[in-house]
């Protein structure tokens, strides 16, 4: 066998094996574009908007299709966090929870940069995001720190709070009774008549930020000022209310 | 002949070994993160039901965990990316992030600098390893190069404009001072380690992708048409850092000047296209090793010491070019 010809022989065995390489590399390529349905947590908050979502009554959320500008605990501000977040990724990985999400690269300058958004998953305020930063936009916390945090606070709906409805039914029929009337002809606006409490019982800063109104069927008050926007109490509305929430977190910041 | 090449084709083969390796742990790193967030929602109790190929290594780790004393312990000292990671328990950034950091957030952030410890002192003392050794953007562009000699086999022949390796320092000079100017990390956007690395992550956890994948193909189609090995040798604002830091390594390729025939077969193989008989020393060589296989005289050797000048052109290069 010649040498040349030994030659010609490596270069194509050589050339295969990139042929082979960057055939793989594009048949990958090709698979990763066309995406089935993505994991878990999913991709863009964007893609995860409930459909069918009944707008009137619900508050705070504004009718765009972006999620709410709601930053992981012991962020900074606007600016200075988008320049201080080094799109690492490792806030995502130390949320056990799966709560923290990465906006779309459609956001700009602000894509890769962590949100947490309720309507997927709600932060419980364990704080190892911060610990994982390596930078300074998200400051470290400690358990204990819970109201340092300023992710956003909280606004109530009275209309669509199921234990406002049922103290408003209770009302209606008393006034129907009085009437001499039958209390059924009170109709629930809503399949479930009872009262709630679940944004209560689920609220990190029990009593603090969300009390309860005295002998009114468990019927919520929020204190916006003592809330720090985790989001808990809307997951369990949403669940409840079949994601027409009658609670939500109005985030601290804004986009602009 | 060369006196001994099955040495140096074996640290090629080790070098090859390492770029996968670095690939795998990263995505390992990734599929820890994701075993985290999966055990903390409970859902692997039924995970031999389980079907899909995350589930394939999912089910992998699952089993190793078993033997792992302190599972929820082990899991936390594997997060994030290539960008910024926690590898064992040990915090290891980029320095151009640190660098980057520094200009962007106006900040010394004491964690990013620590972090940053381990690999700014192995860079100084062996060079911009990480280049050659650990970047995975630098495999995808080897096989990027390797692929122009696919694209000749077959009568096509890419063009090879060079551009000037001083564009890199500029890029990093413009990318910090915009990112100053803007309060935007640009190179986090951009930096192709950080792109790829980010890559890995989306893949397996199904985030957006798209952009990130645009622009390394777009890379890639660049080097195999235009200018081979354009990002590395002329942009990377990331090997401009490591070839900053290494500026004085003691670990360099050094020619035994006497046994050089001035055949200049050195020069083809060496990734950064220099050429190895007078740019060795300089700040622009990755310490890959290639040019030492290269040699049919055994000329090219590594040496650990410090040079007098590491700018200074070697004596005597005209005579061996001669």
């Amino acid at each position: 066998m010649s040498a040349s010809r030994r030659s010609f022989l490596a270069s194509l065995l050589r050339a295969g094996g990139a042929l082979l390489g960057f055939g793989g590399l594009l048949w990958a390529g090709a698979g990763l574009m066309r995406r089935r349905e993505p994991g878990y947590p999913v991709e863009d908050p964007r893609r995860r908007q409930p459909e069918g979502l009944a707008r009137e009554g619900s508050v705070s959320v504004d009718a765009s299709l972006r999620p709410r500008l709601i930053r992981p605990p012991g962020a900074l501000e606007e600016p200075a966090f988008l320049a201080a977040c080094i799109r690492c990724t490792r806030c995502q990985d130390a949320c056990d929870l799966g709560a923290i999400q990465y906006l779309g690269e459609a956001h700009g300058a602000a894509a890769h940069t962590p949100i947490v958004d309720p309507r997927i998953k709600a932060c419980n305020l364990c704080m190892k995001c911060t610990q994982a930063c390596p930078t300074p936009a998200l400051t470290p916390l400690e358990l204990k720190d819970s109201d340092r945090v300023a992710m956003g606070s909280v606004a109530l709906s009275q209309d669509l709070c199921l234990s406002y409805k049922a103290l408003r039914l209770r009302d209606e029929q008393a006034l129907l009774m009085e009437l001499g009337r039958s209390a059924t002809e009170a109709e629930a606006p809503y399949e479930r008549r009872g009262p709630c409490g679940e944004c209560h019982m689920f609220c990190p800063l029990r009593e603090r930020a969300i009390t309860l109104e005295p002998g009114a069927f468990l019927a919520p008050i929020v204190h916006p000022e003592a809330c720090v926007g985790c989001g808990l109490c809307e997951q369990i509305c949403r669940r409840i209310t079949h994601d027409r929430p009658a609670i939500e977190v109005v985030p601290t910041r804004q986009w602009t | 002949m060369n006196p001994s090449p099955r040495r140096h084709r074996l640290l090629q083969i080790l070098r090859r070994c390492v770029q996968l390796g670095v690939v795998l742990l990263v995505l390992g790193v990734v599929f820890l993160s994701l075993y985290a967030h999966y055990d903390a929602a409970r859902a692997l109790d039924d995970v031999d039901q389980e079907q899909g190929w995350r589930w394939v290594v999912l089910k992998g780790i699952h089993a190793a965990m078993d033997r792992v004393e302190d599972p929820g312990a082990f899991l936390a000292g594997f997060k994030g990316t290539l960008w910024s990671m926690r590898l064992a328990g040990f915090d290891i950034s980029d320095p151009l992030a640190a660098l980057e950091l520094l200009f962007s957030a106006r900040s010394l952030h004491l964690p990013m600098l620590v972090s940053v410890l381990i690999p700014a002192a192995a860079t100084l003392l062996l060079g911009k390893l990480f280049c050659s050794w650990l970047c995975p953007a630098y495999l995808l562009f080897e096989l990027s190069g390797k692929l122009r000699r696919l694209l000749r086999l077959a009568e096509i022949r890419p063009a090879s404009v060079e551009f000037t390796r001083w564009n890199k320092y500029a890029l990093l000079a413009v990318g910090l001072l915009a990112g100053a100017a803007l309060g935007l990390p640009f190179f986090s956007l951009v930096y192709p380690p950080a792109v790829l690395s980010r890559l890995s992550h989306a893949w397996v956890f199904g985030t957006a992708m798209t952009g990130g994948l645009v622009l390394m193909g777009v890379l890639m189609v660049f080097e195999l048409l235009v200018s081979p090995r354009w990002w590395c040798r002329s942009m990377c604002p990331g090997g401009a850092v490591y070839g900053l830091l290494g500026w004085a390594r003691p670990l360099r390729v050094v020619l035994d000047r006497p046994r050089c025939d001035g055949c200049r077969l050195c020069s083809p193989v060496c990734e950064m296209g220099l050429d190895p008989v007078r740019e060795s020393a300089g700040l622009e060589c990755d310490n890959c090793g290639r040019c030492l296989g290269a040699c049919p005289q055994g000329a090219l050797g590594w040496s650990l010491g410090l040079p007098a000048n590491p700018l200074a052109r070697a004596p005597g290069a005209d005579r061996g070019a001669a």
